[in-house]
């Protein structure tokens, strides 16, 4: 019963997480419509508009508030030639200086030009050198390590890897990391993530570890056990059902639990993993 | 000293010990050598950053002292498949080690500058792995353009590629060492000499008993023992695996591949042709046969994909394979293809570079 309730509670805190990540992400970050006038309330058109911009922005009557420069930058870059539309939020990323906020507002257009830009080429290496100089501020680290793994970074690689060995030396939670080099097929992070599955800092670490193992299949065994350790976390059982399926264990029910109470609410003995497990096998047949 | 010393090296440390006893002493050149090839045990269970560090270190030492023809060997190769900035611009600066620039040098820069154009990144030449505070930044672009400055009149095969780049390439940086390149290219009064391709080694390696019976699968889930397909026709043999993130590698090669079948076809020549996976346990048939399609090799009776399904070492010593093995599979592979005879003796190799579908038609059909 209280696994059940558990589960549900846990659920319900990841829905919320998500939703207050989902409000961060967009502060800041959304390059402003054509038509609608600047966040300075200037009609739009015209080099006065981009002056202005500019000015709110790094100048001298640059604005304190660090959310407004923040929504400035957005239409800096709007309003910019498209090949240099990526100067002015290079400069607030790689500068030390610069609020946080207004730092993740520049890596966030930077990562939208990054697709747009025909000169991204040319500017890539001062993209990477900026995200890897964001990585000493708490509030950057994630969304940095995010963009430089995404784009296959072996520096950024390297240093998510000396964390894992070295907890002193980690820079972001051990599960982040382990998420983080996900991204990258050839990082090589099997020996570290068996030693977290069979010793994890934490929960989330746990679940992560175990999804990296999923291409392991010498730890077969590990999974076979965590599946069926009905103490382990009800997530983690599920991640190492569905490791031991990709790797073409179909044979994976777990022993059934113990009938705790015949008289109590049937879905209170019924197993969230056994559920899961029918459901890999049903999406198996249906060919998914 | 430095031959018991090979036996000893096992670990990222112990090459970079083994770098700093030995930079600028030419007896250890050899030894430097040595551990760049893929098949060395220091580079078991090594992870693929790791050796990224460790080759860029060794072919930096081996250019301290001016770069050695067998050294540029290596260094021609990593250009060719160029993919990681650091590495890529620590073969172009060392590359300028030569005693003097040839017109083969052309084509590999060319390549490098193709691939790693679009993943460059800054880095120092001179710190270990390419991030740190010592020397000045740079980038593999601005390297490999400097050493195209370098060739002089040994460059003038890439002009046409320069020029055009030219209408592309943007950055200040970049276009001024483009610039400087083209200018010195044309300045240089020299008289040059045609690039020539290094020749096609010959091999005489009779298939062994142990290999002979091995299982293999193939594409189509058939299987059958290895003398079974290859005893009886010339076979093209190349290697790959699916999980190569490398685009100017393996890619490359099953698309070339489907080009060498292509020709084979419309020619009609008798020549069949074997694609081998170096990573036998990942690399399924329903793998390999979306993979052949994906880069468009053709599938049938007569040119198949492989997996080993026995143990595949005696696969791997018979073809001498350039690769190495991490708990992840493949860490790192050479270039690498082979023609053989129709009793499967390997009678034609082409190693560490890449290979010509000229050539291994023209050594298969003389068979």
């Amino acid at each position: 019963m209280g696994t059940i309730d558990e589960y549900r509670k846990s659920l319900r805190e990841q829905v919320e997480a998500a939703r207050e990540r989902r409000k961060q992400a967009q502060w800041g970050a959304e390059l402003e419509s054509l038509g609608a006038p600047d966040v300075l309330g200037h009609a739009r058109g015209g080099d006065a508009d981009r002056a202005a911009l500019l000015t709110a922005s790094v100048g001298s009557g640059a604005s304190g508030d660090p959310e407004l420069r923040a929504a400035v930058l957005g239409g800096l870059v709007a309003r910019s030639e498209p090949d240099r539309a990526h100067e002015v939020p290079l400069e607030r990323l790689a500068d030390g200086a610069e609020h946080p906020r207004v730092r993740l507002a520049a890596l966030l257009l930077l990562k939208q030009l990054s697709f747009s830009s025909r000169t991204f080429a040319a500017w890539r290496p001062e993209y990477l050198t900026g995200l890897r100089v964001a990585l000493s501020v708490p509030e950057l680290r994630l969304p940095a390590f995010g963009v430089l793994t995404g784009m296959g970074d072996r520096r950024a690689q390297e240093l998510l890897v000396e964390g894992l060995k070295d907890p002193t030396a980690a820079l972001v939670p051990t599960a982040d990391a382990l998420n983080l080099l996900s991204n990258d097929p050839h990082a090589d992070v099997r020996e570290v993530a068996r030693e977290i599955a069979d010793n994890p800092p934490d929960d989330r670490a746990l679940e992560a570890a175990l999804r990296h193992l999923a291409t392991d299949p010498a730890s077969e065994p590990r999974l076979r056990a965590i599946l069926d350790d009905v103490r382990k976390p009800i997530a983690a059982r599920k991640t190492a059902a569905t490791a031991l399926f990709a790797q073409g264990h179909e044979d994976l029910l777990p022993p059934a639990p113990p009938a705790l109470n015949a008289l109590v609410d049937v879905e209170a003995n019924r197993d969230p993993v056994v559920e899961h497990v029918h459901s890999l096998k049903r999406h198996r047949q249906v060919g998914l | 000293m430095a031959e018991a010393a090979v036996e000893t090296v096992r670990s990222e440390a112990d090459v970079l010990r083994t770098i700093a006893a030995g930079r600028g002493d030419a007896a250890y050149g050899q030894l430097f050598l040595v551990l760049l090839d893929e098949r060395h045990a220091v580079y078991a269970g090594m992870d693929p950053a790791t050796i990224t560090r460790v080759r860029g270190a060794l072919i930096h030492a081996l250019a301290d002292r001016g770069l050695s023809p067998a050294a540029e060997r290596f260094v021609l190769a990593e250009l060719e498949s160029a993919y990681d900035p650091w590495l890529t611009a620590v073969c172009a600066a060392a590359l300028r080690r030569r005693p003097a620039p040839a017109p083969d040098h052309v084509q590999p820069l060319l390549e490098a500058i193709l691939y790693v154009g679009q993943r460059d990144d800054q880095i120092r030449l001179d710190c270990y792995g390419g991030y740190g505070d010592a020397g000045e930044p740079t980038t593999a672009v601005t390297e490999i353009l400097r050493t195209l400055a370098w060739l002089g009149a040994c460059g003038q095969s890439a002009l046409p590629r320069l020029r055009e780049l030219a209408t592309t390439m943007v950055g200040e940086v970049n276009r001024d060492a483009l610039a400087a390149a083209v200018a010195a290219i044309e300045a240089d009064p020299q008289a040059t000499v045609e690039p020539g391709c290094p020749p096609i080694v010959v091999v005489d390696r009779a298939l062994p008993p142990e290999l002979a019976g091995s299982r293999l699968q193939d594409h189509a889930e058939r299987e059958l023992s290895f003398k079974e397909f290859f005893v009886g026709a010339p076979t093209v043999v190349v290697f790959f695996f699916t999980r190569c993130g490398n685009p100017a590698k393996c890619p490359l090669t099953v698309s070339r591949l489907g080009h060498l079948q292509s020709r084979l076809v419309a020619e009609g020549h008798a020549i069949r042709t074997a694609a081998f996976t170096y990573d036998p346990a990942y690399d399924i048939p329903r793998r390999m046969a979306q993979y052949a399609r994906s880069w468009g090799a053709r599938l049938g009776e007569e040119h198949r994909f492989f997996r080993t399904l026995d143990d595949p070492e005696p696969l791997r010593a018979f073809f001498d394979l350039g690769a190495s093995y991490g708990p992840a599979g493949v860490t790192q592979h050479q270039l690498e293809a082979f023609v053989l005879d129709r009793r499967a003796t390997i009678v034609r190799a082409v190693r560490r570079r890449r290979w010509d579908e000229a050539e291994l038609l023209a050594a298969a059909a003389s068979l």
